[in-house]
C-alpha cells in the first residue's frame, strides 16, 4: 500500500482529501503545516507528498526545498495545490510534479496522484 | 516650492472635507478647479464601488443561505436513517459553511466602511456561551495543529453587545493562535471586572510577534510573515477585530515577543449601548 502525505493548514480540506485517498486504497498521513510535514516524513516511508502552498509557520514553498535539500525526501514526488496561480507558487518553488488550483473537484485529486504515482 | 505648498494644503483640505466648499478658496482658480473636479470624480469612483459591494454582498450570500439549508435538510435525513458517518460528515460540512458565511458576510459589510464607522447591533448576549461555542466549533483544529485550548471561563458572562461581533473576535484570535501556536497548549481566559468591563484573553506559546510588527499587525492588508515561507491569511483578521473591539467602545493589546508566544487582551464594556 502507498502512503501519500497530506499538508494543508484547513482541516476541513484535509479531512475529505484524506477520506477521498483512503478510499482509493492508500495509506494517508496529514500535517498541519511544514514543520509538521518535515516531522511526518521523518517518521515515515512517504510515497507521495500532496502540499498546500499557503501555510502557517512553514509554507509549502519552504516544505518542497527543504524537502529537496534532503537527500533521503528528494525523489519524493510532490503535488502543489494551491488557490493563487500556477505561475504565483513557481516564482518560489518549482520543484513540484503536478499542480492543482483550489478549489478542485475530488475526481481530479485522485487523476492526479494515480497518475504521479504511475 | 510656495505653489507645492498650496497644493498640499488644498489637498489636505479636499481630504478632511470634501464637501468643505470655503477650504478650497485659493488664487489658483485653474488648480482649484482641476482638484474639485477630481474629487467629484474620486466620490463618484466611491460610490460605484459601495453599490457593487452591496451587490456582490447579496449576490453571495443568497446562494450560501440555500447550501446551508440544504446541508440542514440532508443532516435531519441522514439523521433519520441512522448513517451515522454520514451525519458526522454533513456535519462538519454545515459547520465550514456556517463560519464562511458568517465571514464573508462580515467582511462584506466592512469592506464598505472604515473599521471604526461599524455600527453594532447590539442585544443581550451572554459572552461566555459565544466563547464555548466558538471554541467548541474550532476543537479540532485545535488538536490538528497539537495545541489544544485551555479554556477558563464563568458559566455566564451577561451583558449588552453584537453578537455577530464578538463570534468575529472570539473566531479570529482562536483561529490566529491556533495556526501560530507552534504546537503548545492555548490558554482562553473570559472574566468580569470590577470596573464594569469584560476582559477576554487569548495566550498562545507560539512564534509570537517582535515589538516592531505589534502594532502594524492591526493595520489593514498587515500580515506577519510565517518564519519561512510566504504569509498566511489575507491580513484584515486583526484589523477587523480591532474595528468590532473599538466599535462596542473597547480596546485590544497584545504582548509579546518573538518566539515566545503572543497573549491578546480585549476589553469591552459589559454594555456597548452607548457607544453605537
Amino acid at each position: 500500500m502507498k502512503t501519500v502525505l497530506v499538508v494543508d493548514d484547513e482541516l476541513g480540506a484535509i479531512e475529505v482529501v484524506a477520506a477521498a485517498l483512503e478510499d482509493e486504497g492508500y495509506h494517508v498521513l496529514s500535517a498541519a503545516n511544514g514543520r509538521h510535514g518535515l516531522e511526518k516524513l521523518a517518521e515515515a516511508q512517504v510515497d507521495l507528498a500532496v502540499i498546500d502552498f499557503m501555510m502557517p509557520l512553514m509554507d509549502g514553498a519552504a516544505l518542497g526545498r527543504a524537502m529537496k535539500e534532503d537527500a533521503s525526501l528528494r525523489n519524493i514526488p510532490i503535488i502543489m495545490m494551491s488557490a493563487v496561480g500556477e505561475s504565483l507558487v513557481r516564482e518560489r518553488f518549482s520543484g513540484y510534479t503536478a499542480f492543482l488550483r483550489k478549489p478542485f473537484r475530488i475526481a481530479a485529486l485522485i487523476d492526479t496522484v494515480r497518475r504521479v504515482l504511475g | 516650492m510656495a505653489f507645492a505648498a498650496v497644493l498640499v494644503i488644498h489637498y489636505l483640505g479636499g481630504w478632511l472635507d470634501l464637501s468643505g466648499d470655503t477650504r478650497l478658496q485659493s488664487g489658483f482658480p485653474d488648480v482649484e478647479a482641476r482638484l474639485r473636479a477630481r474629487i467629484a470624480e474620486l466620490e463618484q469612483q466611491l460610490q460605484a464601488r459601495d453599490e457593487f459591494l452591496s451587490i456582490a454582498a447579496h449576490e453571495l450570500r443568497n446562494p450560501m443561505h440555500s447550501l446551508l439549508l440544504q446541508v440542514s435538510a440532508a443532516v435531519q435525513v441522514a439523521r433519520q436513517q441512522e448513517v451515522q458517518p454520514l451525519v458526522r460528515r454533513l456535519e462538519r460540512v454545515q459547520q465550514i459553511v456556517d463560519r464562511y458565511v458568517k465571514r464573508a458576510s462580515l467582511l462584506l459589510d466592512v469592506g464598505r466602511m472604515n473599521a471604526t464607522q461599524m455600527r453594532p447591533h447590539v442585544e443581550p448576549v451572554d459572552f461566555a456561551e459565544v466563547v464555548r461555542e466558538v471554541v467548541e466549533s474550532y476543537a479540532p483544529e485545535a488538536v490538528f495543529n497539537r495545541s489544544p485550548l485551555n479554556v477558563k471561563i464563568p458559566s455566564a458572562v451577561c451583558g449588552r453587545w453584537d453578537r455577530l461581533a464578538l463570534e468575529q473576535i472570539v473566531s479570529n484570535l482562536i483561529s490566529n493562535a491556533t495556526k501560530f501556536g507552534a504546537g503548545a497548549p492555548i490558554e482562553v481566559t473570559l472574566t468580569s471586572k470590577r470596573d464594569g468591563k469584560v476582559q477576554f484573553e487569548v495566550r498562545d506559546r507560539g512564534i509570537g510577534i517582535a515589538d516592531v510588527d505589534q502594532e502594524r499587525i492591526f493595520g489593514r492588508f498587515e500580515r506577519l510573515s510565517t518564519q519561512a515561507g510566504h504569509p498566511a491569511g489575507a491580513g484584515v483578521g486583526l484589523w477587523l477585530v480591532r474595528g468590532l473591539v473599538e466599535s462596542h467602545g473597547g480596546s485590544i493589546a497584545v504582548h509579546s515577543a518573538a518566539a515566545q508566544g503572543a497573549t491578546f487582551t480585549v476589553l469591552l464594556p459589559l454594555d456597548a449601548t452607548p457607544y453605537t
